[in-house]
């Protein structure tokens, strides 16, 4: 029996991503629709090993003079991202109706600017100091891109970043939805993202989870993940008549496996509870979930976990698919690119495929759907993120 | 919801003549409250994380197990991230798999909700000088929408000196246990955050401002007053050497930034931000924007505006205190 929710539901008044599929949502759409991998070999770096990534190719914008603190991979991906469509529009109408100090902004990432410190490091192996243009504050530290966009967008409500590994950017939409809820703001702006880096592939790579090839969710013959990634910007605002046409937050339930630093509880326990705790929020029974985007990484553990968990949380488990196959895992931009994915398949009625699944594992004892359906219009559906540290997230969403 | 209530807090500063001057008690990493399996395998970071958080939730007689969690930190696992950033500049440098995935900003978020079996929602929150400020917002946040109680954790190792210099120290985590509403018997209940009215003038800036540097750079030690041993008293002579177990890079260090004798009085710390000597540190180290608060909880008084922020943010909260603190956490 569905109970009252106990969080203020949430406008999502405009939302963007830029990932290896293309520079916008739309570039996004098709790619979901034609479900073919956008996985290719790293131009940005060599690593020693062989494997395909989610790579954003196209250029990256240069951030403004007065912002050059804070240049780095992180910042121009969010920045890319900020430019596509006419979400930069959309920010300027939420400050212009509430007020800057009323839009606030919660960034999820797990790399923040890594990627350069990097190439600072080579720097200072080789000289003994960091290069001048190097900025700890600016660019490494996990809130140095919501610092970027918030100075870029003059915002002066409450910022901060969030960062729980693969988990953060969906954590990030948790906050945002109890800033509005608690009155710190009328809009927030999450923003999800994660850069290539050595230090993830090679991390990835040295816990033997790296697949040589495009990864393959669910499947029986997959060989590990595929990092990507990616920039994903979700604009959310109080409800008001005048956004009632826009989807839907409804809840982010969150848990803690108490299990593994790595690996995920393998009966999937913590996850199972954060999907029942966002549907308990929301005031929402399983049976009304349309579909589920899964976490789905392509790892053993992670695949049986997930599917474990929603085979045990779902008497009849609604079609599930996981995207990573496409995009790679975008790691702390993940929960932000798969509630935009999410967002999408609302509003254009449709269910993302899994790309690289050809043949279903056994073990996987949930309905996992290979192609896209353009014959199903979801209305409400879950989106899992699960992160190092046994950190689960599930961000529930609902059509107009 | 109209106030938050503080059941217990604990605070955790590895280096002695800092701790010793604080003016609430503090204590060293607890052996005792990392288990056993894990001592060797986590950074100073999660050790005085778990260290704060362990004095907090005994002296709020809560188990922990029960609590969600929000472990905030600046620059987090920045020691094992060091570490790896310097292997993977070297042409045959090696990634140890455990190293990699206790790089990780929730790394004492993760062990701590494994070492205490809770399966409560836990989280790592980062926001540069503003991190105390954003912790307590959302812990406020969260209490608000969903009552109960948790476990704020802010806490910051001491970092390599190249990567910020003359920031990054001393090391400091504190831990507040907190609950949804008044409840009695509490040692404080604090307000809702809130930001000075002007302090939005400021924003723009960029954040660990350039004045805060020039405080530092300008204000020489004085080793004569060795006799002082409140840090807060301007006249205390903060000195951070290599005997700091938080420390990796093995160099001394002398940091002060304590302006002249008088100006800090925490009973006095209202509106316009922290005083001078407290400001100038927490530029260097912002998880120490703690202290005031902690000290309240410490020695009572009236109700007030405890500053939570550096100046230029401008974030506050008002904290009555109901009892003052008899015995030690």
């Amino acid at each position: 029996m569905a109970t009252v929710p106990n969080i203020l539901t949430i406008a999502v008044t405009a939302y963007q991503c830029v990932s290896a599929a293309g520079n916008d949502v739309d570039a996004l759409l098709q790619s979901l629709l034609a479900n073919q991998s956008c996985l290719k070999h790293l131009l940005l770096f060599d690593i020693p090993f062989e494997t395909v990534v989610g790579e954003v190719r196209s250029s990256l914008p240069d951030i403004r003079p007065s912002l050059k603190a804070y240049d780095c991979r992180n910042a121009r991906l969010a920045l890319k991202a900020l430019g596509a469509g006419d979400f930069r529009a959309a920010v300027e109408r939420a400050i212009a109706k509430h007020g800057s100090g009323r839009v606030g902004l919660v960034l999820g990432t797990s790399t923040s600017g890594i990627y350069d410190s990097e190439n600072a490091y080579a720097h200072f192996l080789r000289d003994g100091f960091m290069p001048g243009n190097f900025h700890f504050l600016h660019t490494q530290t996990a809130q140095a891109t919501a610092e970027f966009l918030q100075l870029e967008l003059g915002l002066r409500g409450p910022c901060y970043g969030i960062s729980t590994a693969c988990s953060s950017s969906a954590k990030a939409l948790g906050a945002a939805q109890r800033l509005i809820a608690s009155d710190f703001c009328d809009a927030v702006l999450v923003a999800g993202v994660d850069s290539l880096c050595r230090l993830t592939l090679r991390g990835f790579h040295s816990l033997q989870l790296v697949s040589p090839k495009a990864c393959r969710p669910m499947d029986i013959h997959r060989q590990g993940i595929s990092i990507g990634e990616g920039a994903a910007l979700l604009l959310l605002e109080r409800p008001h008549l005048d956004n009632a046409k826009h989807p839907r937050l409804l809840a982010v339930g969150e848990s803690s496996d108490a299990h593994h630093m790595s690996a995920p509880h393998p009966e999937g326990a913590g996850m199972a509870l954060a999907m029942a705790r966002a549907l308990r929020l929301a005031g929402r029974e399983a049976a009304h979930v349309d579909y589920i985007n899964l976490h789905a990484t392509a790892s053993t553990l992670n695949d049986h976990a997930e599917a474990k968990a929603v085979a045990g949380l779902f008497p009849n488990p609604p079609p599930c698919s996981g995207v990573k196959g496409l995009l790679g895992h975008t790691l702390g931009a993940a929960g932000a690119v798969e509630a935009v994915i999410s967002l999408l398949a609302l509003e254009r009625g449709f269910l993302p495929g899994t790309c690289g699944l050809r043949h279903p594992d056994p073990q996987c004892p949930c309905q996992v759907i290979a192609s896209p359906r353009l014959d199903r219009h979801p209305r409400l559906i879950l989106s899992n993120a699960f992160g190092f540290g046994g950190n689960n997230a599930s961000v529930l969403l609902e059509a107009a | 919801m109209e106030w938050m209530s503080l059941l217990g807090f604990g605070a955790c500063v590895p280096n002695p003549s800092f701790r010793s001057g604080l003016p609430f008690p503090a204590f060293d990493i607890n052996r005792d409250a990392i288990p056993p399996l894990l001592r060797r395998r986590t950074s100073p970071a999660t050790q005085i994380a778990f260290s704060a958080a362990a004095t907090a939730c005994t002296h709020a007689r809560r188990p922990p197990t029960a609590l969600p969690s929000i472990f905030a930190s600046v620059a987090g696992e920045i020691q094992t991230t060091d570490l790896l950033c310097i292997e993977l500049a070297k042409p045959e440098g090696l990634i140890s798999p455990s190293a990699f995935h206790n790089s990780v900003q929730n790394t004492a978020a993760g062990y701590w909700s494994i070492a205490q079996q809770c399966t409560q929602p836990a989280s790592a929150l980062v926001a540069g000088r503003d991190t105390f400020a954003m912790a307590l917002l959302e812990a406020w946040c969260q209490l608000a929408c969903q009552g109960g109680e948790l476990l704020l954790v802010c806490y910051d190792e001491t970092w390599p000196e190249y990567l910020a210099h003359g920031r990054g120290e001393p090391a400091f985590a504190s831990a507040l246990v907190l609950a949804a509403g008044s409840v009695e018997g509490s040692l404080l209940h604090i307000g809702r955050p809130h930001r000075e009215g002007n302090a939005v003038k400021t924003r723009g800036t960029l954040p660990f401002g350039d004045n805060a540097v020039e405080l530092t750079r300008h204000s020489g030690m004085d080793r004569r007053n060795l006799g002082y041993r409140d840090v807060l008293d301007p006249r205390h002579p903060w000195n951070l050497g290599s005997g700091d177990p938080c420390r990796n890079d093995g160099g001394n260090l002398n940091l002060t930034a304590l302006p002249s004798e008088g100006e800090l009085d925490l009973g006095r710390c209202k509106s316009e931000g922290f005083p001078p000597a407290l400001e100038s540190l927490i530029a260097k180290m912002p998880v120490l924007a703690a202290i005031p608060l902690l000290h309240l909880a410490r020695v009572g008084g009236d109700g007030q505006n405890i500053s939570i922020s550096p100046v230029a943010s401008g974030w506050q909260v008002n904290a009555q205190a109901l009892i003052s603190l008899q015995g030690t956490p």
